[in-house]
């Protein structure tokens, strides 16, 4: 018993507490809290007339008379309006991965649970989706189905599926075949038990990061959706839409392109940072855990 | 749970004629195991020896109904679970069990000895969280491994502690019957003599029909009541351990004879030196399987295949010169004079 002094290591992956030992995790969880904290400033303290502008207040820099990031064309508050964003860009970006999330896991286990038919449809479904670009299938979506907030979260969950579905079944596919899970078998282990024992807990770090790096992509497809004006409503206050409005004020009121991209941006650089600081742990659990 | 109901010839695990095929590609036929019949009693241990691919995991697989047979019957217990589904197959499987060769793929890195040792305990029922956890403790203590072991993680042991966690896993149900395959063979010698004993020693406290698979003869011997040896997913030889290991009747049981080390100096006898691998098992050769590599083949090996015929009350040879064998030299003569001087 050499291995006595071994440290008594925590079972599994768990998700990290507050203060992790991967940094990036932290700095991208740090400044993802600010961006959501403010959604839920905006909820309560915002007055519900941010949508309002003064027309006499047009095109104000960052700091003029109270509007801490300034105006838009419309005399509108910039901040309000990047914060009134966030259920449209957030919003739809985190729901649309929790749909896909769920979706592309579903199916990716399926795909690697059976070995008959429902593989090859399963295989056969992911192949076929994966064919079209995200950006133009989500266009074709949108023009079919319509605009709106529930219409495009769907669109957006449904269309990116393939791309968790596919890693699933390879890594479902990859534990299914370890001996523990056939000793499990044998052993008299239901198949649920075999799932949720031996199966979930081993895809649960890949499903976390793939959903954070998917969030950031979702966050983008909306954005670009909304900017081509096939996103949120042309007078709601989405990241897209004010960048699209931007763009005729480029060179007099620059601080119109600078708010809502840099909300975008460090929304994306947050979530790559959580993503990766996930990706590192678990990594460094496995490393701790495999022999 | 206690109660067991061998069939006539006493067995309580037993395979009448069995046979595994897979599909190779190009649709042929891989024949993993051709019509074997073995049988294990309470309390015995058969040894089933062969090459690698000679199909003895195929055996121990298809007897723990994860591969389909093609034919033949596997009973159980005195039921014929051939074609019990999985359903029907649960309330059997607390009674067998198996080991499996690699401690290091065959537990789940991710759990606690504990819950590892609890799983198949708690797909049973086996009663509160209390009373399961006390019995992996017994179980622990059962495989010599330390009280503190039941919290920490399979990859904090060594290879020998490992298989002694799958151990404690295969008999936490008290099992009636238990296949062990290649139990030692992912582990350093020095530990193998260790886990062989334990094995035995479980054995004869809990009276388990208990079939071990292995490539090494040696070790097959060492703890063999019954030898079954398997050449190209057939059996070439049965017989008990003495037999097979003191008369050998089949070139190739003597081949693998020859193969391992003599353990006595001086002891330099001639040695059959198989060339060549084992042929495929999809594309056989006729007449006998072993022929291309036997010794003493002649023109008949390559047209007509040796019956398995019993020579003697349990002892069965197919091969059609197993009276012509040349005579082996007696590998554990001086462990029979030890035991002998000792009083064994």
């Amino acid at each position: 018993m050499t291995d006595a002094a071994v440290p008594k290591a925590s079972a599994g992956f768990r998700m990290p507490r507050i203060w992790s030992e991967s940094m990036q995790l932290n700095i991208g969880l740090i400044i993802f809290s600010i961006i959501v904290l403010s959604l839920l400033t905006q909820l309560f303290i915002i007055p519900s007339s941010y949508l309002d502008g003064e027309l006499t207040s047009r095109l104000k820099p960052p700091g003029w008379g109270g509007h801490v990031f300034g105006t838009d064309q419309l005399g509108r508050d910039l901040l309000f309006r990047v914060m009134g964003g966030l259920p449209w860009s957030l919003g739809i970006a985190g729901m649309s991965t929790l749909i896909l999330a769920v979706i592309g896991t579903l199916v990716g286990l399926t795909g690697a649970w059976y070995q008959n038919w429902i593989r090859t449809v399963v295989l056969l479904a992911i192949s076929t989706f994966v064919a079209f670009p995200f950006l133009v299938l989500a266009l074709v979506m949108v023009a079919v189905v319509g605009r709106g907030y529930w219409p495009i979260t769907l669109t957006l969950g449904i269309i990116a599926w393939p791309a968790v579905a596919r890693v699933i079944y390879a890594e479902g596919r990859a534990l299914l075949q370890r001996e523990y899970v056939l000793a499990a078998k044998l052993f008299g282990v239901s198949q649920w038990s075999i799932l949720f024992v031996h199966v979930l807990p081993g895809i649960r770090p890949t499903i976390l990061v793939m959903a954070a790096f998917l969030f950031a992509v979702m966050l983008i497809l909306e954005s670009a959706l909304s900017f081509l004006g096939l996103g949120a409503p042309l007078n709601e206050p989405s990241w897209g839409n004010m960048l699209a409005d931007s763009r005729q004020y480029l060179v007099n009121a620059p601080w119109m392109m600078f708010v809502p991209a840099g909300a975008i941006v460090s929304a994306v650089i947050s979530l790559n940072l959580i993503g990766d600081g996930i990706a590192e742990i678990s990594r460094k659990r496995a490393r701790a855990v495999e022999v | 749970m206690n109660d067991t109901t061998p069939s006539s010839n006493g067995y309580l695990l037993e395979a009448v004629d069995l046979k595994v095929t897979f599909r190779a590609p190009g649709g042929r036929k891989l024949h993993a195991v051709d019509t074997i019949s073995i049988g294990v009693r309470p309390g015995e241990t058969v040894g089933l020896v062969g090459e690698s691919g000679s199909g003895k995991s195929t055996v121990a697989l298809t007897l723990m109904r994860a591969h389909e047979p093609e034919g033949g019957t596997i009973v159980f217990d005195g039921q014929d679970i051939t074609h019990f589904n999985e359903r029907r197959l649960k309330p059997i499987r607390p009674r067998l069990q198996m080991v499996f060769q690699d401690p290091y793929s065959s537990l789940d890195p991710r759990m606690t000895v504990r819950r590892i040792v609890a799983e198949p305990l708690k797909a049973h029922r086996f009663g509160t969280r209390v009373q399961i956890n006390k019995r992996v403790d017994d179980l622990l203590e059962q495989v010599g491994l330390p009280p503190d072991a039941a919290e920490r993680l399979p990859a904090q042991f060594s290879g020998g502690q490992r298989q002694r966690i799958a151990i404690a896993r295969s008999l936490a149900l008290e099992p009636k019957a238990l296949i062990a395959d290649e139990p030692v063979s992912a582990l350093d010698v020095s530990i193998q003599a260790q886990i062989i004993n334990l094995l035995r020693n479980l054995q004869d406290r809990l009276n388990i029909a208990f079939l071990v698979i292995a490539h090494d003869l040696a070790l097959i011997h060492q703890i063999s009541d019954r030898i079954v040896v398997m050449y190209l997913g057939e059996a070439v030889e049965e017989g008990t351990a003495d037999d097979v290991v003191g008369r050998p009747q089949h070139p190739y049981t003597v081949a693998l004879l020859s193969a391992t080390p003599v353990p006595v100096v001086g002891g330099d006898a001639e040695r059959i030196v198989l060339t060549g691998d084992p042929p495929s098992p999809i594309n056989r050769p006729n007449g006998c399987r072993f022929h291309p590599r036997c010794p003493v083949a002649r023109d008949r090996c390559r047209t007509d295949k040796p019956p398995l015929v019993e020579i003697e009350p349990g002892r069965k040879v197919a091969c059609f010169y197993s009276g012509e064998m040349p005579p082996p030299r007696d590998l554990w003569a001086h462990e029979k004079e030890e035991s002998a001087s000792t009083g064994d």
